[in-house]
């Protein structure tokens, strides 16, 4: 503990965007200052997007004394990160821009590993351009919620913790709300140990289409379960429908909010139009042991609702083979987890090789590069890999009295 | 014993090339899977000689680089991603074939224990 709470004055120094996201997590949990140069500078639009501005304000928003510098230009980011206070205990509403191309996961994943060490409960309404389907690059909101959150139940953060999805909405332009409270706080987690993963015993999802046909959501799904079925029969894909969203005319153009001025009716001079139209399907898979997998499909370009469900499917199936006691979605978050652990502790998670990727090996970088521990990786049973993690002991800092 | 011997060899390797600085994590992840060396053979079988082959490189690096800077390419792999990459084409390949729909069934519990071992 006191090697690791000790904080070093020096930042430490990346270049490029690349992984900022993580970076700045394992910045504030740490308490390490962090500096970033060279972002996007050979770019057309060089510095920060918008969105990653964002969450520089909603992680300011959620801690005490945090120091953010940006250089004229955007290319430059000196983070100094504060305690996490939650913004004590009080609900706090973030509003993301709204040509935010990213999912909302893109935001509750970076909350879902913060939470654990606030000093007081986390309640966060994000609105603004929400997407709560899957992206490119997010999965979407239900995933999160029964696939990604599960993983923290390994280390025993689940009481209070609720994702409500109040208004769905598809990219991409979205504009959806979400809820997210988390009232489990932690001094220090603890470690796991996972050696085995367990059989598939049941398959369930959820299917959703905004602003399109319900008969879009009964396609995937049936599509889906003829690709599953013959595995196990415990496959249930629930069905959510709601409306696309009315905004102004101008949504998600550039400057369209400043020009409004916080006038949302006469916005666009009353004109509206509809936006977060699409649909999709997030799988899960549980085991006995209650490991998940997870894969996310959303509709592409005029693709047909059954492709989509396939597509879903197809991909659970690849991931169950990849398989590992944690699916892929959450490794690093259980890598993480398992540093801030009692220092010391080894937790133990046997992955599938394939799950070791570009992600995974530079996540064990940043997170030596942060907590200065390293991760031990050595040969598992029938092609897989026992991935080792000592404990850290940083723990919330806000909770020195447990 | 060679695969024994290739497969020990390749997880010593792993831990050690994780936290090999001179190597990015694409690199890591070629070499361990043993997809290095073909590639960089069909390089330098490709290009020609001497300096222009440099040249070439070099221009090359840019433009992927360039490439790169672009969030919507697909190449921009370590960028805060979530959903892992997946060629839809391969699986689909894959996955339509019996076999692999057998070999998969072990991993859920209507497999059949008595028979399998």
């Amino acid at each position: 503990m006191t090697t690791a709470t000790i904080t070093p004055n020096t930042p430490i120094r990346f270049t490029t965007h690349s992984s900022l996201r993580r970076r700045l997590v394992l910045s504030t949990l740490t308490g390490t200052p962090l500096h970033i140069s060279q972002i996007r500078s050979t770019s057309l639009k060089p510095g920060l997007t918008p969105y990653e501005f964002s969450l520089l304000r909603l992680l300011d928003s959620l801690t005490n004394g945090t120091f953010i510098e940006i250089s004229l230009t955007g290319t430059t980011l000196l983070y100094k990160p504060g305690l996490i206070t939650g913004n004590n205990g009080r609900p706090l509403t973030h509003t993301l821009p709204e040509n935010c191309p990213r999912g909302v996961t893109y935001f509750l994943e970076v909350l879902a590993l913060l939470a654990p060490f606030s000093k007081s409960a986390f309640s966060v309404t994000l609105n603004g351009g929400v997407i709560t389907s899957a992206t490119a690059e997010d999965y979407s909101v239900d995933t999160f919620r029964t696939a990604v959150l599960p993983v923290y139940a390994g280390f025993e953060i689940t009481r209070g913790i609720e994702v409500r999805t109040l208004v769905r909405s598809s990219g991409p332009l979205g504009a959806g709300e979400v809820h997210f409270l988390h009232g489990h706080q932690v001094r220090l987690p603890k470690t796991l140990h996972l050696q085995n993963s367990g059989r598939v015993k049941r398959i369930r999802g959820v299917s959703y289409s905004t602003g399109v046909s319900a008969g879009n959501n009964a396609r995937m799904i049936e599509t889906a379960r003829g690709v599953l079925n013959r595995f196990v029969a415990d496959v249930y894909v629930f069905s959510d429908v709601s409306k696309a969203q009315v905004v102004p005319a101008d949504y998600g153009k550039e400057g369209a909010v400043e020009k409004a001025a916080g006038n949302m009716k006469g916005r666009a001079g009353g004109k509206t139009k509809k936006t977060g139209v699409g649909f999709g399907i997030s799988l899960v898979a549980e085991t006995s042991l209650g490991t998940v997998y997870a894969a996310d499909a959303f509709a592409g370009p005029a693709e047909a609702a059954e492709d989509v469900g396939k597509r879903a499917a197809i991909m659970l199936l690849e991931e169950i083979k990849v398989g590992g006691v944690v699916g892929r979605h959450g490794l690093m978050s259980v890598l993480v987890m398992m540093m801030m652990g009692v220092e010391g502790d080894v937790g133990r998670v046997v992955l599938g090789k394939e799950a070791i990727g570009e992600e995974f090996i530079a996540g064990a970088r940043d997170l030596k590069n942060f907590f200065g521990g390293e991760v031990a990786v050595r040969e598992g049973e029938s092609d897989s890999l026992v991935v080792s993690v000592v404990g850290r002991g940083v723990g919330n800092v806000g909770r020195k009295v447990a | 014993a060679k695969q024994l011997w290739m497969k020990s060899h390749r997880t010593v390797n792993l831990s050690k090339l994780i936290y090999d600085e001179s190597l990015t994590p694409t690199e890591v992840i070629q070499k361990w899977r043993g997809e290095h060396e073909p590639k960089s053979l069909e390089k330098s079988k490709n290009t020609g000689d001497g300096s222009s082959d440099d040249d070439e490189d070099f221009f090359k690096k840019v433009e992927e680089e360039e490439e790169d800077e672009d969030d919507s390419k697909p190449s921009k792999k370590i960028a805060d991603r979530s959903l892992p990459i997946y060629d839809m084409e391969e699986l689909e390949k894959y996955w339509n074939e019996e076999s692999a729909l057998e070999d998969l069934r072990r991993r859920f519990i209507t497999a059949n224990l008595l028979e399998e071992k």
